[in-house]
């Protein structure tokens, strides 16, 4: 039961980041590509979530922390970058 | 006292490393304490080789480097002995006339210490016993007259003619190299005694030709034969006492030396016959027309040095004893009156203030006893009795006549000509009549010319030399038997390895030699009065390209090309190196791997063991796969930066996932740090980077850069492919198995980072705190330069 | 003595530590290099002394054994290669401590980063680990790279950006190679390597050729063959001399160093195609460096070139991987070295002294100071190849081993470089030294430090030759011991370490 359910959630993920990756290649303005990727980080955390139930293991959860910590950083200085021309005030 | 043979050479060469320093000295001090060195290495020399007046060799060896065949093996012989009192004795005149014609605001230490470096160098070749020290010592005297012929450096002509003639015996010294090491290889021993007991056998050597010919390219170089001859007269913007020296008793002998002293090995080969009469003949030939076309004194010595080198390279080709002996007098001959000459060139030069024939004539008012001693040299290089030239000159009419030749390795080329050689004789004997009348006539009678000073006899000092050696050449004309038999007697014997009585006499009866003096004599007085009208401007045509041109389009066509294909593959352009290596890595590892899995070429039939591959979900995979293509190909595409460092971050958060599917948790999380952390970092670069799209670059370019790409790729996946589809076994059992209990630690991945390999990760962190501090440094600079 | 075969990697390391640690002014700094360079000299000598009877000393790395550990190996051949390397460095700081180079005296990082350099070379000669040697590699690299950047001028940062673009395209064919090698035979230590690889199924020797390939290359391409060597040129003619000095005298010398290391090792029964490749890069490399020096008018650019061209010789020499060649390759590396450090150290000073580095506006040079041109002179003929100098027992001892084989195309090319060389170098010396010097400079002439350090590097070029018998017997020695692949394994896998 749970494996069906983790196959079918992963897929749902693969397929949402496929659909980013669309809007990434596409664009058309950089900030879509830029949330494009913000939001592939998101669903590559849920994916590993999902991939460490599946699995029963939490040797995932530590890279879930530092993706969860780190990607968000990149996109700000991206979008600051994008927005003020300037990454440090 | 056999050791003593060394100090020969070694004693000038101390002095010449002492004199830079000796600046003290003064114009007045340094050439008596050369002369002074000069005068004791004489003294000695004479002294070690005493037995080889009575025709024993004197040998010494001293270990250099036994392993490499290289000794200090000396050797002096009758024919080193004649060299040693020509180097040494026209070396002593040339130091006491350098005296009186260099000022003393020149830089005489540096003048002096090259004369005698190179007066070291020249006694080390005629006594080296060793063909390889025999080299050595040739290009120390290719070094050494390149400091001699350059010394008046600030002179635009100095610098190339002592470039060009370093260039040019530079290339005939490692020709010689080469041939000695091709023969010393062959023969197993470079030895020459031991080469000399050898000929026969040498001779038939399979690498004889070889050796030979290399050889002889460098005998040709030194000697200035045709077609290397140029350097000679480019080399003239040296000081007179210089020229004086290099080019009659020393430098350009040096060849005529090694042709010697190879005689007993080679003369019987035909090679050596054709190669070295041949070429001699046609040098004798080009140096006397040259003569008659330069207007510039010490150049027509030059082209006149040229022509008798070319006369006694001739000699020692044909092969026979007669001609050797004819060839050694003539080299006594030639010294004593081309260093007069070129010393009187000098005088003139210091005098008049002109070499120039233009300007010059009708000296004979101003400088009587002048006339009478070039005209003494000169009619004894025009071969006019009494004097020494007009012996050595007969001696070379006999040789070359069939008769002489009958049993030697030239006897077929008698008598199928036998008008060739001595037409050639004497076509050589009337250019150097007519020339000789040039000089005399050109410089002292006729009309005064606009002399750019007032001439007046040079102070007697000066002179003294000339004087001496124009005694010699009489002397040795009247008295052969006393002054010059002797030595030419052991001389000769040394060089022909055999002994040989010479009677050297002026009057040898009414024969065809002296018919063929004659001839030459007037043929030569004849075709100077036909050209005499225009004596004065450049004379007979030239004949077509001349060497030293041809050299000039050499060398600029080289540098030139050098310059085009340097700048073709040193682009600058990164994309053409990357393109290089790859390229050239996927054509080797290609080739070799492909002859290697060839059957038949030693290569493999079997192929490997099958692993299987460790299961995926192929759905997911194959989106994984193809996704991350994509973004790399975004990457690649795009002209603007930040879409590409997006698709990058893709790029990494799925290679991420790839990771997570083959049970990686730590390389996920490695990746993914990895991976923040750069893109945080590009950004941050690009943000201080000017703001600046890719240019557009043409289409063909990008589809072939593409397709290169790919093909790297596809090798590189291709090969990791089949490595891991073979079975597999490694050392790392042992770093499992002895983790914990050997070194503590449960994360076996942990343990080889920090024990196992933990000096590799001491190298790692090292590398880290450089680039920190590289960074640190290059933003301090930034700083300091905005 | 084997327990201490860590030290040359780790005496610089804690130089460049302390040296970062306690800061100070450029002459605190230089004189604490020196005394430290000092005292690795006289310890490496101490090394050399218990290896000369041919013994070979192992250190094994956190006492793991071959092949489980990292060991360091210093036979002949590395102790070669360490005292080359400390003398050049020593002979360097020496030159800029008596005339010191405001570029280097504004930075704060030249002297530890020289140190890093020196532990980058020392640990790559003495590693006997292929990975490892790839960890030094990137030692070396980086070090390298701050050294080239110093100073941070434009023309040094885009050389410096090429150099390291091309070092790491480098490094990740070094990686592959490695990794190609690891997958057939499961272990990294030359040794156990050099056991392992002649004894892999024949269905494996294509996968084999290609990880020799791609190692050639890398190493090829540190070693700057043609046509890898695009990088050399436009690098080290930009920093000051001193450092052009150390790149030009030694760090080329890891790849040919890791060339003749690996193919006498791990490559050893299987190295015959790899062997024709390197004599082919060899002879390339001479042919067309020299032209590439002929083409130049800038002095250490022109240098630079003849750098590329003097590796080709050595190539050659150990593509041969006879007695004779290794050996008369290993004389060529003493005395090039040394002599191409002097040249490198001779140009700095005469360009300082003549205002240009170019050819075009220098001049008269041996008026300005007669005893800089006589040393230029002296190593311009050692370069050349003549005699009496260390230049001509190399030449001549390669082109014999090349006579020996039979190779005679390879001694053609040698002896039409040896003229191009010859050819180059006194163009140097016609338009650089002699004729007038340039109106505009304020002649200052050398200091007697400056001649002093390039004057011992020179002495020493002659003292090669006048006493070549030693030295070739010892590099005959080391060729020996370097070809003989299993005394090699055999002292790596002597009893000891940890089971």
């Amino acid at each position: 039961m749970l494996a069906t359910v983790t196959s079918i959630v992963m897929f749902g993920l693969a397929l949402s980041m496929a659909l980013c990756a669309y809007r990434l290649f596409r664009g058309p303005a950089v900030v879509d590509r830029l949330l494009a990727v913000d939001t592939i980080s998101t669903n590559l955390l849920a994916f590993l979530i999902v991939l460490s139930i599946d699995q029963r293991t939490d040797v995932y959860l530590d890279s879930v922390i530092v993706l969860a910590l780190l990607a968000f950083v990149a996109t700000v200085a991206i979008a600051k970058a994008l927005v003020w021309g300037r990454i440090i005030d | 006292m056999r050791l003593s043979l060394l100090v020969i050479p070694i004693l000038p060469m101390i002095l010449a490393g002492l004199l830079p320093s000796a600046g003290r000295l003064g114009h007045r001090g340094l050439p008596l304490v050369c002369g002074a060195v000069a005068s004791v290495t004489l003294l000695l020399a004479l002294r070690v080789a005493a037995p080889a007046f009575s025709g024993h060799a004197v040998t010494a060896t001293i270990p250099w480097a036994p392993a490499t065949g290289l000794n200090l093996t000396f050797l002096v012989d009758g024919l080193s002995l004649l060299f040693l009192l020509l180097i040494l004795g026209i070396g002593l005149l040339v130091i006491a006339f350098a005296r009186f014609y260099l000022s003393p605001d020149e830089n005489l230490p540096r003048f002096y210490a090259s004369l005698m470096l190179f007066m070291a160098a020249m006694l080390g070749v005629v006594t080296a016993g060793n063909l390889l020290l025999l080299v050595v010592f040739w290009e120390l005297t290719s070094i050494s007259s390149f400091l001699l012929i350059g010394f008046w450096d600030r002179d635009p002509a100095a610098r190339s003619g002592a470039y060009q003639s370093l260039i040019v015996t530079g290339i005939g010294g490692l020709a010689l190299l080469a041939g000695v090491l091709v023969l010393g290889g062959a023969a197993g021993t470079f030895d020459i005694v031991a080469l000399a007991a050898r000929g026969a056998e040498i001779r038939a050597l399979p690498e004889m030709p070889v050796a030979l010919g290399l050889i002889l390219v460098g005998a040709f170089t030194k000697s200035a034969q045709v077609p290397f001859h140029f350097w000679l007269p480019s080399a003239m913007a040296a000081p007179t006492p210089v020229s004086a020296y290099l080019h009659s008793a020393t430098m350009v002998k040096a060849g005529i030396f090694l042709l010697a002293r190879l005689w007993t090995i080679f003369a019987a080969t035909e090679l050596w016959f054709y190669a070295v009469t041949g070429f001699g003949a046609a040098t004798m030939l080009v140096g006397g027309w040259g003569a008659l076309r330069h207007t510039d004194l010490k150049r027509l010595l030059a082209y006149s040095t040229i022509s008798q080198l070319g006369l006694i390279t001739m000699l020692y080709g044909l092969g026979t004893r007669e001609a050797a002996l004819a060839a050694t007098f003539h080299i006594l001959n030639h010294a004593s009156f081309k260093a007069a000459l070129f010393m009187s060139a000098g005088i003139i030069d210091h005098e008049a203030g002109t070499r120039d024939f233009a300007q010059l004539g009708g000296l004979r008012r101003h400088l009587p006893r002048m006339t009478i001693l070039v005209g003494i040299a000169a009619a004894s290089m025009a071969g006019i009795p009494p004097l020494n030239g007009f012996m050595s000159k007969e001696l070379f009419y006999e040789a070359t006549l069939p008769a002489h030749m009958a049993d030697s390795i030239g006897a077929s080329l008698g008598a199928s000509w036998p008008w060739l050689l001595p037409v050639v004789a004497v076509l050589g004997s009337t250019l150097t009549m007519a020339y000789c009348l040039r000089l005399v006539i050109g410089t002292f009678f006729g009309p005064e010319g606009p002399y750019p000073q007032h001439p007046h006899e040079p102070p007697a000092g000066m002179r003294a030399p000339v004087e001496l050696l124009a005694t010699f050449c009489v002397a040795v004309g009247f008295l052969p038997g006393l002054i010059a038999e002797p030595l030419i007697a052991t001389a000769t014997s040394a060089v022909v390895g055999a002994h040989v009585h010479p009677h050297l006499a002026l009057w040898h009866g009414l024969n065809p030699a002296l018919l063929m003096t004659l001839i030459g004599l007037s043929a030569g007085a004849a075709l100077y009065a036909a050209r005499r009208g225009s004596a004065r401007r450049a004379l007979p045509p030239r004949l077509g390209r001349t060497a030293g041109e041809l050299y000039d389009v050499a060398i600029h066509g080289m540098m030139d090309s050098a310059r085009a294909l340097t700048s073709r593959y040193q682009t600058g352009r990164l994309r053409t190196y990357i393109l290089t290596i790859l390229g050239l890595l996927l054509v080797l590892a290609g080739w070799h791997a492909w002859h290697a899995s060839w059957p038949g070429a030693g290569g493999a039939a079997p192929l490997p063991a099958r692993m299987p591959m460790t299961a995926v979900p192929r759905g997911a995979m194959v989106i994984t796969v193809l996704t991350i293509a994509g973004a790399a190909s975004v990457c690649a595409l795009y002209r603007h930066r930040w879409p590409s460092i997006l698709a990058l971050g893709l790029v990494g958060a799925l290679v991420a996932i790839y990771f997570a599917w083959m049970s990686a948790p730590d390389l996920v999380l490695t990746q993914l740090l990895v991976e923040s952390v750069t893109t945080i970092l590009v950004v941050l670069v690009l943000y201080f980077l000017p703001r600046k799209t890719r240019d557009r670059e043409p289409r063909l370019r990008l589809i072939l850069d593409g397709a290169f790409a790919l093909l790297v790729g596809v090798s590189a996946s291709a090969v990791i492919y089949a490595i891991l589809r073979r079975p597999f076994e490694s050392i790392s059992s042992y770093h499992i198995a002895n983790s914990l209990e050997g070194a503590g630690g449960g994360n076996v991945v942990n343990v080889i980072l920090v024990d196992f390999r933990g000096y590799d990760t001491l190298g790692e962190i090292t590398v880290l705190s450089i680039a920190a501090i590289g960074v640190l440094a290059l933003v301090q600079a930034g700083r300091r330069t905005t | 003595m084997a327990e201490w075969a860590i030290v040359p990697v780790l005496w610089p390391l804690l130089t460049a530590i302390v040296l970062i640690m306690q800061g100070g002014t450029p002459g605190r700094q230089r004189t604490i290099s020196i005394l430290s360079l000092l005292g690795l000299i006289a310890f490496e000598l101490v090394l050399a002394a218990s290896v000369t009877d041919g013994s070979i000393l192992v250190h094994r790395a956190g006492n793991w054994r071959a092949p489980y550990g990292i060991v360091l190996v210093i036979d002949r051949l590395a102790i070669i290669m360490l005292l080359l390397a400390g003398v050049t460095a020593l002979a360097i700081l020496s030159y800029d401590a008596a005339d010191p180079d405001p570029v280097i005296e504004r930075l704060p990082f030249f002297f530890p980063l020289f140190q890093f350099l020196m532990m980058g070379l020392n640990g790559a000669f003495i590693t006997g680990d292929l990975f490892n040697l790839f960890v030094f590699f990137e030692v070396l690299l980086i070090s390298s790279y701050g050294l080239v950047t110093l100073g941070a001028t434009a023309r040094q940062l885009r050389a410096g950006l090429q150099f390291m673009v091309l070092n790491l395209v480098n490094s990740a064919l070094f990686l592959f190679g490695v990794g190609v090698l690891y997958g057939l035979t499961g272990t990294l230590n030359m040794a156990d390597l050099a056991q392992k690889v002649p004894l892999l199924p024949p269905s494996d020797t294509a996968l084999m050729q290609v990880a020799m390939m791609t190692l050639l290359i890398v190493f090829a391409g540190k070693a700057a063959l043609l046509p890898l060597a695009f990088w050399l040129p436009d690098t080290y003619p930009t920093p000051p001399p001193a450092i052009s000095a150390m790149f030009g005298g030694i760090a080329t010398k890891v790849g040919v160093y890791a060339i003749l290391r690996v193919f006498t090792t791990v490559f050893a029964d299987v190295r015959a195609p790899g062997a024709e490749v390197l004599m082919a890069l060899g002879i390339v490399s001479m042919l067309i460096g020299v032209l590439g020096a002929v083409a130049q008018t800038e002095l250490r650019r022109l240098l630079s070139f003849h750098i590329v061209s003097q590796i080709g010789y050595l190539a050659f020499g150990i593509g041969l991987f006879t007695i004779s060649g290794v050996a008369g390759a290993l004389f060529y590396l003493v005395h090039y070295t040394i002599v191409k450090c002097a040249l490198f150290l001779v140009s700095g000073a005469a360009e300082r002294l003549g205002g240009s580095a170019d050819l075009k506006k220098l001049g008269g040079i041996a008026h300005l100071s007669p005893a800089l041109a006589a040393l230029f002179f002296v190593a311009a003929v050692s370069l050349a190849g003549l005699p009496p100098t260390s230049g001509f027992f190399s030449k001549f001892l390669v082109a014999s081993a090349g006579i020996e084989a039979g190779r005679y195309f390879g001694v053609t090319i040698c002896f039409v470089a040896g003229i191009l060389t010859l050819f180059s170098m006194m163009k140097i010396w016609t338009m650089g030294f002699w004729g007038d010097p340039p109106a505009t400079t304020a002649p200052a002439p050398p200091r007697r430090g400056v001649l002093l350090a390039t004057g011992l590097l020179v002495s020493f070029s002659v003292t090669l030759a006048v006493g070549a018998e030693p030295l070739y017997q010892f590099t005959t020695a080391t060729a020996a011991q370097v070809l003989d692949t299993a005394g090699y394994v055999e002292a790596v896998f002597a009893p000891g370490g940890r089971p």
